[in-house]
């Protein structure tokens, strides 16, 4: 999966926004069979969902689908019948453990297509459990490609009140940047609930690239301009990179390790964090 | 032919839905009631995807009442498939 720093949730059993969400901008998209979608709905959404992936041309958009959790019968339904068209990945709901995904990946090979390349997988996590075994999860298949964190169930499941800052679950935000780091995979952040106050939207979304995240779950397109803003190196960010990665390439050549720009020293971390920013701008088309 | 079990729906009154009703008839016969803000341009063809869906279905005794929000054929195909197997068909997916 390329580098994203946003996905927008569009619910799988409305047509009019199944037909709009190519047209919001959004990285990617998750097309949601699951909690958008009432329980008995189930059905028409899955057939409706899959005739519009089959029919739009969902041209460079990432499509992820949101399927419903392994211990319902619906999930087996769901992954039979999306995983033969191709999607990017597919995105799974409370997931609490490695084995978990190992049978995920078991029908993913069974059912993906085999002129497409390889359906990723991208697990929820979103209960105590789930948080607690974060590492294995991330690190149970080469398909994973992210963890998204599900704060509104884990939340809940721990007794705890929402709020702005969500101070609340910063324990289940460093344990999943913390085991995608491990795995080398993107980790997703929980959606803001906060649908008209842009500037808290902004504010959310910097908070969550702080913590480590790679890029986060929208639930509606006016959230993405500003989680974008939030995700995206600006440009004294930028310049910052190429000034980091000239020293690097000049000071290696001469055999040197740690050494000194904008007056800060400079070690292999800072390059790395350098050369993270630069294929971030690259894959946003910021540098030319 | 295949006989449908009970009424049945599938759809929404959203825009680019359809909300669609059957009822199964005793004798062989297809009929369709179509309401829909588009009939003038588009009745024909949202007619003829719930005719060629029923004919591949091998469905010959239903009452359709349709009320149609703009949907795109693959909404009306895919709202009257769900609406059949709500009845008591088993679809045949390889028509599709």
């Amino acid at each position: 999966m390329r580098y994203i720093r946003n996905t927008l949730v569009m619910p799988g059993n409305n047509p009019s926004m199944l037909l709009k969400s190519i047209s919001y901008g959004a990285d990617s998209l998750i097309l949601d069979l699951e909690d958008a979608v009432s329980p008995n709905e189930k059905d028409a959404a899955r057939r409706l969902l899959v005739a519009h992936l089959k029919f739009l041309d969902w041209g460079d958009t990432q499509v992820i689908v949101r399927v419903n959790p392994m211990d319902t019968e619906m999930f087996m339904k769901d992954m039979e019948a999306v995983l033969p068209l191709g999607i990017t990945a597919v995105t799974v709901p409370k997931v609490e453990s490695a084995e978990q995904i190992r049978e995920v990946e078991r029908i993913v090979a069974q059912y993906e297509p085999k002129d497409c390349p390889p359906t990723e997988i991208i697990p929820v996590i979103e209960t105590p459990l789930g948080v607690l075994r974060a590492e294995e999860i991330a690190c149970a298949s080469q398909r994973n490609c992210a963890i998204t964190l599900g704060a509104a169930d884990y939340t809940s499941a721990i007794g705890a009140q929402r709020s702005e800052g969500g101070q609340e679950f910063f324990f289940a935000r460093a344990m999943v940047v913390n085991a995608c780091a491990i795995a080398g995979i993107m980790a997703m952040d929980t959606p803001c609930m906060e649908l008209d106050d842009m500037d808290v939207i902004y504010r959310d979304s910097l908070n969550s690239r702080r913590l480590g995240f790679s890029c986060k779950v929208c639930i509606n397109p006016r959230q993405i301009p500003m989680v974008n803003a939030a995700f995206t190196p600006d440009q004294a960010e930028i310049e910052w990179a190429k000034r980091i990665l000239v020293a690097r390439d000049e000071n290696e050549a001469k055999g040197i390790g740690v050494y000194a720009v904008d007056g800060k020293m400079v070690d292999r971390p800072v390059v790395l964090r350098a050369e993270k920013v630069m294929s971030m701008a690259n894959a946003f088309g910021l540098t030319k | 032919m295949a006989k449908l079990m009970r009424p049945a729906q599938a759809g929404t009154m959203e825009s680019n839905d359809i909300m669609i009703m059957l009822t199964p008839l005793e004798e062989p016969c297809v009929e369709i009631e179509l309401d829909s803000n588009v009939i003038y341009q588009f009745g024909d063809q949202i007619r003829q995807v719930m005719l060629d869906t029923l004919k591949e279905q091998q469905v010959e005794n239903v009452r359709v009442d349709a009320v149609d929000k703009g949907a795109l054929d693959i909404t009306v195909r895919a709202r009257l498939l769900t609406a059949l197997e709500r009845a008591g068909y088993e679809i045949k997916e390889g028509q599709e």
